[in-house]
């Protein structure tokens, strides 16, 4: 059991920075960024080059992860979402274009970077044992980064003055305009750190599993499910979204057959929808 | 006809409405009014079963509606105007009002689809009552005019229009005054009365002080969710507490 | 009786119809015309376009039941596990019980339809995202259904070899022969017929007072609840009736391929038929017809370019998103509507 809670917060706490990131875009922008898993695979691929092909270190790929998928958000929002959330009559439209950016960047990266499964080293050596369970030193530097990260977001938005304006734009668009934030400048700026980190858990999770350019699909459902899990547009529910997915998941594998194990998560989480349909934290959306 | 009993509402820790009892005739002009927050809406809201009591019952014709939902209430005669988003936006008003009398529709599914003989005698019945309302509110030069369209003032009538176009026993109106100036304010008086005169029993819960003391018959006044007095106009504008809650109100503001 | 409001002089434009209901018939013909003999008589020869063609139709027969969902307001997601779900229905009932196909069309149909109120009733209660993140599980969860039953689905082997449509007689008299092997006309013209049938019944729909109901379901719920309108029975219905054109399309597709695997109808499918709604246009009942053809022409006409393709054709869509955010027939529409300014003035 031990081994399926650690097995548990590994992927937990990298799904809470997947969930944190969709829910940071979803809160300021009322959007469901759809290609949320395709930019977690770009960010894995970024980790790749530069460690592994270009040689530099994990950590620097790291890094990189975060700034070019970033980069590549704020290019999204200025350019794409932007002007044609000013345009629509209906907001579904908004919610297409996210799935037209998803098929097109999983389909632009199956060119640049082929079909094959790409993994980097380990990037620590040596078995743990905790509690009687036993963990690859790799997978507990995955755990404490991320759990790290996850606080230093948090501490971001909470405290920093570009958090606050982040907070109080989620609540209320117009009255943050109206003290004198540059929403524009903003928007794009929220876009890019919920795309980078994305990016940055794409490249922190391809340090523990191998990436491949179809994996995108699969992590935006899971996304998805635990912003419904946790409540969509609440921070805390992304955290507490990604822990519940990831031990949900965990313990489903090791107890069930390989394809149940969704399917009975999937029926999970519908019926839980059905009785409380914002989520465990959430508020009324739509 | 309407009979409230110890109606109460309770959001959390906030109680809004308390222990309200009312009873209402038909064809009487009730009004319902208070101070910001007093809880008047949601005592529609209540009545309308938009939202589900704590305690109390509401009785409708002797029968208990209590809870039963917004559409079951509707059926049996009970239909309510919205304050805001009072319209179907992309429909003209005809249209809106046509849809209004949609309860009244005994054609099935299959036949509205498929056009039956029932469908489309039903969908004449409902043209020629959309004109009689239309006629009633002077709105028939808008008919086919799209609601995103009309000035925001007539929106209230079209909200009106499409209420009275479900045929209803009794009309509760939210607000039908705001934001109207003296003339439109008479006019509505007029269009109140009519409603009443046509055999539909108007309760209203309102701020405009003028409009309410020249229309309504009996006022109910709430505060804080409470009932703190009941009566006619002339009655209410004498009351001690009514002045209280209102907190330095002008003796002639309440007059007018 | 004096009137109610003295306007002043405002001109309040006449509302053009909001939606397309203006020559459908003419529409129609056409588009049956061009479909049963024009593509026949052009590309009769090239059996790889008649396929082409036949999935077109029948693609936007599916995209219908889509269409009605953004009717009453609420994003689809579940359409193509919907089909999956009259996939197999087709498949289980065609192979293992050797049930006529002409009955396993409509009753596919039927069946998903069922399985669609059951889920639909609890389920449309959510809106916006909510609802279409919650039907994008319900897709997924059926790709995965099939793969974890397999005594009843054959899992991920999928249920292959089906037979072809055998003849469809009443009372002796052959209405329509058997299906040869390798013949593509007959499942074209059964491709088109559905799809003509399908738009004419949503077209009824949209038009009639069900209709009107709908979108007063999707422009203002609880102004329709306030009137006596059963929100939630009407909900249901609409959902029903869209998952019965996606039982049917999946159990054509199922037919036409001889085929289903689990992944026959994935997520990405759901997202097309979306798609080809929107770039159609959501006001018009015609707008999946439309979106279907112009996409999947597109998609073609890119074919030589192979395995970029996808890309250019993602790509493609992005800026049809970026010109034409209302869709293609509201730019038309918006045309044709300066163009009669003009002529007016």
């Amino acid at each position: 059991m031990t081994q399926v809670m650690l097995n548990a917060l590994v992927v937990g706490t990298t799904y809470a920075l997947i969930a944190l990131g969709i829910t940071i875009i979803f809160s300021i922008m009322k959007v469901v960024n759809f290609a949320h898993g395709q930019l977690y695979m770009i960010g894995g691929f970024v980790v790749y080059y530069f460690n592994v092909v270009f040689g530099l270190p994990f950590w620097f790929g790291l890094l990189m992860s975060f700034l070019i998928v970033g980069l590549l958000g704020v290019a999204m929002e200025l350019f794409l979402f932007r002007p044609v959330m000013l345009r629509v009559k209906r907001e579904e439209v908004t919610m297409l274009l996210a799935m037209g950016t998803a098929v097109f960047l999983e389909s632009l990266a199956l060119i640049v970077f082929g079909e094959k499964q790409r993994g980097v080293p380990p990037i620590a050596t040596g078995i743990v044992e905790l509690f009687g369970a036993r963990l690859p030193t790799g997978r507990i530097v995955v755990i404490i980064v991320a759990a790290l990260l996850i606080a230093a977001l948090m501490a971001f938005i909470g405290y920093t003055k570009t958090g606050r304006a982040l907070r109080a734009m989620a609540q209320d668009r117009e009255a943050t305009a109206l003290q004198g934030v540059n929403l524009k400048w903003l928007s794009a700026m929220g876009f890019g750190l919920g795309t980078g980190l994305a990016g940055l858990s794409g490249g922190l999770l391809v340090a523990i599993f191998a990436v491949h350019t179809g994996a995108g699909t699969a992590v935006s459902i899971k996304a998805f499910l635990m912003i419904m899990i946790g409540g969509a547009g609440v921070l805390s529910g992304a955290i507490l979204g990604g822990f519940v997915l990831g031990f949900l998941e965990s313990v489903g594998y090791a107890l069930l057959p390989g394809s149940l194990t969704f399917l009975i998560i999937f029926l999970i989480v519908i019926c839980f929808l059905i009785v409380r349909p914002n989520g465990i934290m959430g508020k009324p959306w739509g | 006809m309407l009979e409230v009993l110890g109606l109460t509402k309770i959001f959390g820790g906030l109680t809004a409405v308390k222990d309200l009892s009312f009873t209402l005739k038909k064809g009487e002009i009730l009004s319902i009014i208070g101070p910001n927050g007093a809880g008047k809406s949601t005592c529609f809201k209540l009545i309308a079963s938009f939202l589900t009591p704590t305690a109390g019952t509401v009785r409708f014709n002797g029968k208990d509606i209590t809870g039963i939902g917004p559409h079951a209430v509707a059926r049996h005669g009970i239909v309510r105007t919205f304050q805001e988003n009072t319209s179907f936006q992309d429909m003209t008003v005809r249209d809106a009002i046509l849809l209004g009398y949609q309860k009244d529709c005994k054609a099935s599914l299959a036949g509205m689809i498929f056009r039956s003989p029932r469908a489309r005698k039903d969908d004449r019945e409902a043209g020629e009552y959309a004109d009689h309302v239309l006629d009633m509110l002077g709105m028939t030069s808008l008919a086919n005019t799209v609601a995103a369209a009309l000035p925001h003032g007539m929106l209230r009538n079209l909200g009106i229009a499409v209420a009275l176009a479900a045929k209803p026993q009794l009309i509760l109106l939210d607000e039908p005054f705001a934001g109207l100036n003296s003339d439109e304010t008479k006019r509505g008086v007029e269009l109140i009365r009519k409603i009443r005169d046509e055999g539909v029993t108007p309760i209203l819960v309102e701020h405009d002080m003028s409009a309410v003391m020249s229309v309504s018959e009996r006022i109910l006044v709430v505060s804080f969710g409470s009932k703190i007095a009941e009566g006619t106009p002339a009655e209410i504008q004498q009351d001690e507490k009514v002045i209280e809650a209102y907190l330095g109100s002008e003796d002639k503001e309440i007059g007018l | 009786m004096q009137k109610t409001m003295s306007m002043p002089n405002i001109h309040l434009p006449e509302s053009d119809r909001p939606r397309s209901s203006r020559k459908p018939l003419g529409l129609g013909v056409l588009v049956a015309a061009a479909y049963f003999i024009g593509v026949p008589l052009l590309f009769g020869a090239d059996g790889y376009l008649l396929n082409v063609f036949t999935t077109m139709a029948a693609v936007s027969f599916i995209s219908f039941g889509v269409w009605l969902t953004f009717a009453i307001g609420r994003i689809n997601l579940a359409q193509a596990g919907f089909a999956l779900i009259g996939a197999y229905a087709t498949a289980i009932l065609v192979s293992r019980f050797g049930v006529s196909f002409w009955v396993c069309l409509p009753l596919s149909g039927a069946i998903a339809a069922i399985l669609g109120g059951l889920i639909g009733w609890p389920v449309l209660r959510l809106k916006g995202v909510y609802f279409a993140m919650i039907t994008l599980c319900i897709t997924e969860a059926c790709r995965l259904a099939a793969l974890s039953f397999p005594a009843l689905t054959r899992g991920a082997q999928g249920i292959v070899d089906l037979p072809l449509p055998g003849e469809l007689s009443l009372f002796g008299l052959t209405i329509i022969p058997a299906f040869e092997k390798g013949a593509r006309l007959p499942f074209f013209y059964l491709a088109g017929t559905l799809m003509l049938l399908g738009l004419l019944f949503m077209w009824l729909l949209d038009t009639s007072r069900v209709g009107a109901v709908f979108r007063s379901l999707r422009q203002n719920e609880d102004l329709a609840s306030s009137l006596g309108i059963n929100v939630a029975k009407y909900r249901v219905v609409a959902f029903m009736v869209s998952c019965f054109y996606a039982g049917v399309g999946g159990a054509f597709f199922a037919t036409l391929q001889q085929n289903v695997y689990p992944t026959t109808f994935q997520v990405i499918d759901s997202v097309y038929f979306m798609v080809y709604c929107f770039v159609g246009g959501l006001e018009f009942v015609i707008g999946p017809l439309v979106g279907a053809a112009v996409m999947m022409s597109s998609f073609e006409l890119l074919h030589e370019f192979q395995r970029f393709q996808t890309v250019i054709f993602s790509g493609l869509m992005i800026l049809c998103i970026l010109l034409m955010p209302n869709g293609i027939l509201s730019v038309i529409k918006r045309r044709s509507g300066k163009s009669k300014e003009a002529a007016n003035a």
